[in-house]
C-alpha cells in the first residue's frame, strides 16, 4: 500500500554517474537554475541531458524570466512561413527575442540606383539636394521623400529622384541576387506617391502610383500589371507634393501640399474621381493621416496636424497636436458626412487597446514643436527638433469615440529623427540622422497568459513628494549580470511609479502598472538599455514593470541621407537616399 | 515519535514535527490516523542517507511550511546565489551522497530539500565547459564528434547571453 519510487533508477547508466540516476523531472529542476550559456554547454555533454536540455519547458520558462512578453507574440510570428514551423520552438524565441534585445541583427544592404535618368544636374529640384548629417531639415524634404520609397513583404520600389514615370523594383530575399526591375507608367510625369493597399493585414497585393494626371494600379500578382487612368489633376502646380496617403477599402486619402493650401483629397481608386477635397489644415508639411473602417462600415480619416502655440505646454490638452476625423460612409460612395476635431486628453483613464485596462497619461517635461508625424493606428508618433520623439495613441473611450492620448516621450537620439514607423503591436522604429534606428516597445503588457518572474521587492513607499513613487529593490537582472553590458552590475534601486491601482475586489486581483526610473543615471545609455529586462511580474497582486524602452540601437553606415523606415516582425529595414539597410534579428 | 524503516531495516525515531518535514511521510500518518506504533518504510532510502535528510530536517523544523502549488516554481526556488550558511555547510557532502539526497528528497517529497540539492548540482555545472562537466559527473559523451559539432554549432549564439 505504501508508494514505491515511480521511476526506477536508470539502469543504463548506473554505476557511471549519480547524476544520470536522476530522473528527468529532477534533471529539468536542476536545469531550470542554468541561463543559457551554461545550458548550451550541457547539451554537449551526452545525449540524455541534450534532450532534456533543449526542452520547450526549460526554455519557455527561461524566456519569460528574461523577457516581459515576447516582442514577437507567437500568433502573429506563425505569419511567416519561415518561422511557422519554429513556432512552438521557445528555445528558438529566446534567441530571436534576445537578437532583438541585444541588438543582435544581420545587417544585409542594398544599393539602389538611384543615378538621375536623363535629367541634367541643374534640372533637378533644388528641395532634392543632400543635407548633411545633423544640420536643419527642411520638413518637405522629410515627409514627400518618404512615399517615394515603399516596402512590400520583402519587395522594395523606390522612385528614382529626377525620373519620369518610373518605378525600380528591388528584392531582399537574401537567396535572390538583388536584380532591379523597372515599372515603366508610360507617362512622362515624376511620381508623386507610392501607396500600398491596407486593406487587409497581410502584403498589399497592389500599390497605387499618383502621378500629377495620372492614377497607376499596379497589381503585383500574378505578375506585375500596370492600369492606367486619368485623375482628374490634384494639383495644377509643378511643386504639388503628397504628405501622407491611405489606400483602404476602395478609396484613397491623399495629403496633398501646394505652395497655398494643404488638402486632404479622396479618391476612389476603381473610377479615378475625386470624391471630395477638404482644405484648412495648417501649410506646412507636417502633417499625417490614418484610415481604418470602422463597425458601422464607414471610413474613418484621421489627419493628425501640429497646433500652433505661444507659450510652452504646461498640460497634454494644451500639447502641440490636434486630429481631425472625417468620417465617410462608403455604401453610398458619397463624401464625408461628419467631421470631428480631438486634442490630447487631460490626465484620464483611458483603456489601452490590448488590455482594455485603463492608463494615466503623463504631461511632456519638455516643450518642442513637432515637425514630422507618422500615423499607424492607433499610435500618432511625432518627433520633436530636440530630437525626441512624442507618442500618441487615439484610443477609443467607453462611448467607442476615439479620444487623443498623449502616451510617451523617447529620449536616446543625439540627431533630428527623420523617419518613424509603428507597428500595431506596440514597437516603434525611429531612424535618426544621428545614423542610428532605434527600436522601442510601448506596450510591453501584451497579453501573454502566465508570466513569471521575481518581484521587485519594496523597500519604502509611498514618497513625501508622490504618493504613487515607491522604492523597490531591483531583482538581479540575468541579463544584465555579465560585466561587459553595465558597470553599475546587475542589482540597484530602482524607483517604480506605480501607474494605475483598481481596487480589489473579491472576483478581481489588482493590477498595477508600473514604470521604471533607474536611480543611477550616470550611464544613461546603459540604463535604456536595461529598462526592457525588467521582469514582467506577475504575484498574487499582479505587477507588470511597463519600459516605453529602447530595446534595439542599431548603426546605419553614415555618409547617405537616411529616408523611410520600416519595422517588421522579425527585420528593421532602413531606407537612405541610395541604400536600403535591411537588420534581420532571425537571422 | 514516528518510527522510520531503511532499506536496509534500520528502525530510526524521530519526532514528529520533524518527520512531517516529509510531504510523503506526513501524508501517510494522516492515512494511517493515531496508530501509535506504526513503522513507515522507506524501501529507497538507505540509513546513512535517512540519518542525513533527517539532520537537515531537524535544523528547519520550524521554518514555514512550503507552499502547496506544485507546477509553479516559486521565486525563491530560482535563485541559486541564495544557500544560507548552514544549509551550504551541509549540503557539502561527496557527489555520490548529493545524489542519494536528492533522491531521498525527491522521494520523500521535501521541497526545500530538494531545491537545496537542484541549486547545489546547478553550480557545479554553473560556468563549467562541456568537457569539464563530463569529468565532474563522470559522464560518458554518447555523442559522434559530428552530432556534437551540429549541437554546438545550433547553440554557439547561446554562449554570450
Amino acid at each position: 500500500m505504501f508508494p514505491t519510487m515511480s521511476e526506477q533508477p536508470r539502469t543504463a547508466h548506473a554505476g557511471t554517474s549519480g547524476f544520470l540516476r536522476l530522473s528527468d523531472e529532477v534533471v529539468t529542476l536542476i536545469f531550470h537554475h542554468l541561463g543559457p550559456p551554461d545550458l548550451a554547454r550541457t547539451m554537449r555533454t551526452c545525449r540524455h541531458f541534450c534532450s532534456i536540455a533543449r526542452s520547450n519547458a526549460i526554455w519557455k520558462d527561461l524566456f519569460f524570466r528574461h523577457f516581459t512578453a515576447p516582442l514577437v507574440d507567437a500568433p502573429i510570428f506563425s505569419s511567416r512561413a519561415r518561422l511557422s514551423n519554429r513556432r512552438d520552438n521557445w528555445r528558438e524565441l529566446y534567441r530571436v527575442q534576445s537578437n532583438w534585445a541585444l541588438g543582435r541583427a544581420r545587417k544585409m544592404q542594398l544599393v539602389l540606383d538611384s543615378a538621375p535618368a536623363q535629367v541634367p544636374e541643374e534640372e533637378r529640384p533644388k528641395k532634392r539636394r543632400r543635407i548633411a548629417p545633423g544640420s536643419h531639415v527642411a520638413p518637405d524634404a522629410v515627409a514627400t521623400d518618404t512615399l517615394k520609397y515603399l516596402l512590400v513583404g520583402q519587395t522594395v520600389f523606390h522612385v528614382p529622384p529626377g525620373t519620369m514615370g518610373k518605378i525600380d523594383v528591388y528584392s531582399l530575399r537574401s537567396s535572390a541576387p538583388s536584380t532591379k526591375q523597372t515599372i515603366d507608367l508610360s507617362k512622362p510625369e515624376p511620381v508623386l506617391a507610392l501607396v500600398p493597399d491596407s486593406t487587409t493585414s497581410g502584403p498589399s497585393t497592389r500599390v497605387l502610383a499618383f502621378t500629377s494626371k495620372h492614377l497607376h494600379v499596379v497589381d503585383l500578382a500574378p505578375s506585375i500589371s500596370v492600369t492606367t487612368t486619368t485623375l482628374n489633376p490634384l494639383s495644377t502646380q509643378r511643386s504639388a507634393t503628397v504628405l501622407s496617403a491611405v489606400y483602404v477599402s476602395s478609396i484613397c486619402a491623399l495629403l496633398v501640399k501646394t505652395t497655398a493650401s494643404v488638402s486632404l483629397a479622396l479618391i476612389h481608386v476603381d473610377s479615378a474621381k475625386v470624391l471630395d477635397r477638404f482644405y484648412g489644415f495648417p501649410n506646412v508639411a507636417t502633417l499625417a493621416l490614418a484610415a481604418h473602417l470602422d463597425d458601422s462600415g464607414r471610413l474613418v480619416v484621421s489627419v493628425a496636424f501640429p497646433r500652433s502655440l505661444y507659450s510652452p505646454p504646461t498640460s497634454p490638452a494644451q500639447h502641440e497636436l490636434q486630429v481631425q476625423q472625417f468620417m465617410i460612409p462608403i455604401a453610398d460612395g458619397r463624401a464625408a458626412s461628419s467631421t470631428a476635431l480631438l486634442i490630447p486628453k487631460e490626465r484620464a483613464a483611458l483603456m489601452t487597446p490590448f488590455t482594455h485596462l485603463p492608463v494615466t497619461t503623463r504631461a511632456p517635461q519638455l516643450h518642442a514643436s513637432i515637425v514630422h508625424l507618422s500615423v499607424s493606428a492607433p499610435y500618432i508618433v511625432g518627433t520633436h527638433s530636440d530630437h525626441s520623439v512624442s507618442v500618441f495613441a487615439l484610443l477609443p473611450d467607453d462611448k467607442r469615440t476615439d479620444q487623443l492620448v498623449f502616451l510617451t516621450n523617447l529620449i536616446g537620439h543625439t540627431a533630428p529623427v527623420v523617419a518613424v514607423a509603428v507597428q500595431a503591436s506596440g514597437r516603434l522604429a525611429t531612424l535618426s540622422r544621428d545614423m542610428s534606428v532605434r527600436v522601442w516597445q510601448l506596450e510591453p503588457w501584451i497579453a501573454t497568459g502566465n508570466t513569471l518572474g521575481t518581484p521587485p521587492r519594496m523597500i519604502a513607499g509611498p514618497g513625501p513628494e508622490n504618493e504613487n513613487t515607491w522604492l523597490f529593490h531591483r531583482p538581479p537582472d540575468p541579463l544584465a549580470a555579465p560585466v561587459r553590458r553595465t558597470s553599475s552590475g546587475s542589482t540597484g534601486f530602482a524607483i517604480l511609479h506605480l501607474r494605475n491601482t483598481t481596487p480589489l475586489t473579491k472576483s478581481t486581483t489588482r493590477t498595477e502598472y508600473v514604470e521604471e526610473e533607474v536611480s543611477d543615471d550616470e550611464d544613461a545609455e546603459a540604463d535604456w538599455r536595461r529598462v526592457p529586462f525588467r521582469r514582467a511580474v506577475e504575484t498574487r497582486e499582479v505587477l507588470r514593470v511597463r519600459g516605453d524602452a529602447c530595446v534595439a540601437r542599431l548603426r546605419v553606415d553614415a555618409g547617405d541621407d537616411p529616408v523611410w523606415v520600416h519595422c517588421g516582425k522579425d527585420q528593421v529595414v532602413c531606407g537612405l537616399a541610395s541604400r536600403v539597410v535591411v537588420f534581420d534579428f532571425c537571422a | 515519535m514516528v518510527k522510520l524503516l531503511s532499506s536496509d531495516n534500520e528502525k530510526i525515531t524521530v519526532a514528529q514535527d520533524v518527520a512531517v518535514r516529509s510531504m510523503l511521510i506526513k501524508n501517510m500518518l494522516e492515512d494511517i490516523g493515531d496508530a501509535e506504533d506504526a513503522e513507515i518504510p522507506l524501501p529507497n532510502v538507505t540509513a546513512r542517507v535517512l540519518k542525513k535528510v533527517i539532520e537537515y530536517c531537524e535544523h528547519h523544523k520550524n521554518d514555514p511550511m512550503p507552499p502547496a502549488e506544485e507546477d509553479e516554481l516559486g521565486d525563491e526556488r530560482r535563485r541559486s546565489d541564495d544557500i544560507d550558511e548552514w544549509d551550504a555547510d551541509y549540503i557539502d557532502v561527496e557527489q555520490e551522497l548529493l545524489f542519494e539526497i536528492i533522491l531521498a528528497a525527491n522521494y520523500m517529497d521535501i521541497k526545500p530539500l530538494l531545491d537545496l540539492g537542484c541549486k547545489t548540482v546547478a553550480n557545479m555545472i554553473k560556468g563549467k565547459t562541456t568537457e569539464e562537466i563530463r569529468k565532474t559527473f563522470n559522464i560518458t559523451c554518447d555523442f559522434t564528434a559530428e552530432e556534437e559539432e551540429q549541437i554546438r554549432r545550433e547553440n554557439e549564439w547561446a554562449e554570450d547571453r
